[in-house]
């Protein structure tokens, strides 16, 4: 279906949603991808599914307005328009979106991931405990600030309602997470996703490697080789990234951060959680942990560490 | 109807806009109505995006709960406003996007600069919202130094082989975020003065101390609050990259781009780049600068005056 004023295609479907919480997996997904599209280089700064939802410079291009000059609500319901805009005007097969916005409806009852071009859906997940650490890191703050948001059931990244009015002036648009729960269940269990959902634990992806990135391949439409798979998943090795990081700078880095690469292991929260922020993790997102396979830690059984003392225990 | 002057043209419009200088002239440049808008352009050249379209000679944006804005030919804009809608946010979009079509349907380029005078002339920051054009400025402006423009300035290119470019003022008002007053120094913003109802940006006017003639371009400082730097830093960029930060900063390369104005940016910015110094200056993001911005600016033109 073309538009007849613009000779712009509409009806095919080719956003593939990367879609997760931060710290989950999705920045070392693209590098898969951009290992798997091209010549099998990376370039950390010029990855595939460099088109970010929450991007103001993609609204600003699609709409002619300046974003820091709307209203959040504003921006949230012509959101669905630019994307559908931006995959009707795209001349690849695939147009990859990193996304960190839960799954949720604008001011005008619709959602904000546009149905009509949508491919489908890759949900990247990770343990909450291991989501904590990883994610005060990532924005120099502590540990319990980021456990605060991601308990909080109107959790937002890039917050900008402030007590004067809104300070639209950051480099992403603001983004609704919901809390970490509220997160997974808006992508992964909600029957108002009109789109298949793959969910990808980054659990799978250190430990379950070549299945893991091949299914997900296979899901959004990649006719690769085992080889080309296994070349790819080597290529963004994890120390591969954080090598480039060290040598070049990622201009994703949140600039307060040293670094945006840390460990890439999981079972880190082992050694930097206290018990009070295990529970609190627990308590409040004991259901979904399970429902995706994280196993409930024994408290009684956790070795102690300098967070933990042998008297918390 | 109100006679106004702004962007270098004499405005005769049916909406009262106080943030234009009041102005007495016979005939005007371009006419601000409001009325019926079109609802959608035609034509085999109409680039169409989303609640927007454009052609070389016609531009419609549809702001919604706000209005129509309709803009053709680089002499008229009409204003259909959406009922319920609030006039500061009728102004505000009238004053950027349609005033900007207007203009690039005149062939004239923006940048996006505030400025000061300086040395028979006016030095420029530029920068993209949030990169602190209109703090500056105020700051500047607080230890006495005269505003030029705030946020946009036109180019005008002469017509002779001179290597000066000049600029043109926008309108006498400074549009400053709520954080900035306390930064500064100022007293916190009259409610009365947002620039919209729920935005924390305010505006100060300056029409008591203002001028509107061209004045040619002494210095351009490229402000960037985005960088990875771990201190705050000026360099002087060489003649291509003072020619690309300048064409990241000409003000919508969206019309650029729609209207077929592709060559007139690249003539206006490359003689700008070829014809005076261009600084980066480097902010440390999320941390308050401002002074050492302020004595790293003054200790450059003292320098290379």
């Amino acid at each position: 279906m073309k538009d007849n004023m613009t000779g712009q295609n509409f009806a095919q479907k080719k956003i593939v949603w990367l879609a997760s919480y931060p710290k989950s997996g999705n920045t070392w997904f693209r590098a898969f991808l951009t290992a798997l599209l091209g010549d099998g280089n990376i370039d950390i700064n010029k990855m595939e599914a460099d088109c970010v939802f929450s991007s103001r410079s993609i609204f600003d291009a699609a709409t002619d307005m300046d974003s820091t000059c709307l209203y959040d609500a504003e921006i949230k319901n012509l959101l669905p328009d630019v994307f559908t805009y931006v995959s009707s005007v795209c001349q690849r097969s695939h147009l990859f979106v990193k996304i960190h916005d839960a799954y949720t409806k604008n001011t005008n009852d619709v959602a904000i991931v546009p149905e009509q071009p949508t491919l489908c859906a890759l949900y990247f997940i990770r343990s909450p405990l291991d989501v904590a650490g990883s994610f005060a890191h990532h924005n120099a703050s502590t540990i319990d600030q980021r456990i605060a948001l991601m308990n909080n059931p109107h959790g937002v990244l890039t917050k900008i309602k402030g007590k004067d009015g809104e300070v639209n002036t950051k480099n992403w648009i603001e983004q609704l997470l919901l809390s970490w729960s509220g997160h997974v269940k808006s992508w992964t269990d909600n029957p108002e996703v009109p789109f298949p959902v793959l969910v990808v634990r980054y659990e799978d992806m250190l430990n379950e490697q070549f299945n893991t990135f091949s299914n997900a391949a296979k899901f959004i439409g990649l006719e690769k080789t085992p080889g080309e798979i296994k070349n790819a998943i080597d290529a963004s090795h994890f120390e591969k990234l954080k090598q480039q990081e060290n040598e070049k700078g990622f201009a994703q880095k949140n600039p307060r951060s040293e670094s945006f690469f840390r460990s890439g292991k999981s079972g880190g929260w082992k050694h930097e959680l206290t018990v009070q922020q295990i529970l609190s993790l627990v308590d409040n997102h004991g259901e979904m942990m399970q429902k995706y396979g994280y196993e409930i830690p024994d408290i009684a059984l956790l070795p102690e560490n300098e967070n933990r003392t042998q008297k918390e225990l | 109807m109100y006679n106004y002057w702004g962007f270098g043209l004499n405005i005769a419009s049916e909406i009262e806009f106080p943030e234009f200088l009041p102005a007495d002239f016979d005939s005007p440049d371009i006419t601000i109505s409001k009325g019926n808008s079109p609802r959608q352009l035609s034509g085999d050249d109409v680039m169409q995006k989303v609640n927007v379209s454009m052609s070389s000679k016609e531009y419609l944006q549809n702001v919604v709960n706000v209005a129509y804005y309709y803009v053709a030919n680089g002499n008229e804009i009409c204003i259909q406003p959406h009922e319920g809608a609030d006039e500061k946010s009728i102004r505000f979009f009238a004053l950027s996007n349609a005033m900007a079509a207007v203009l690039h349907q005149r062939n004239n380029i923006l940048l996006h600069a505030s400025g000061v005078y300086y040395n028979a002339g006016v030095v420029l920051f530029c920068g993209h919202t949030g990169a602190g054009k209109s703090t500056v400025v105020t700051m500047l402006q607080q230890k006495g130094y005269k505003v030029f423009s705030d946020d946009v300035c036109v180019l005008k290119t002469a017509d002779n082989n001179s290597k000066t470019t000049m600029a043109i003022p926008s309108y006498p008002m400074i549009n400053l975020w709520a954080d900035s007053f306390a930064k500064i120094g100022l007293e916190p913003p009259d409610n009365n003065t947002r620039l919209r109802p729920n935005l924390a940006k305010f505006g100060r006017f300056y029409h008591d101390n203002y001028e509107t003639a061209s004045t040619p371009i002494k210095r351009v400082f490229i402000l960037n609050a985005y960088s990875q730097a771990r201190q705050v830093e000026i360099k002087k960029l060489g003649t291509i990259e003072a020619f690309s930060a300048l064409q990241q900063n000409t003000y919508s390369y969206v019309q650029i781009n729609g209207m077929k104005k592709k060559a007139h940016h690249f003539m206006a910015t490359s003689k700008l780049a070829a014809g005076v110094q261009v600084y980066l200056v480097n902010r440390i993001p999320g941390e308050n600068t401002l002074n050492e911005v302020i004595a790293l600016i003054e200790a450059n033109l003292r320098d290379e005056r």
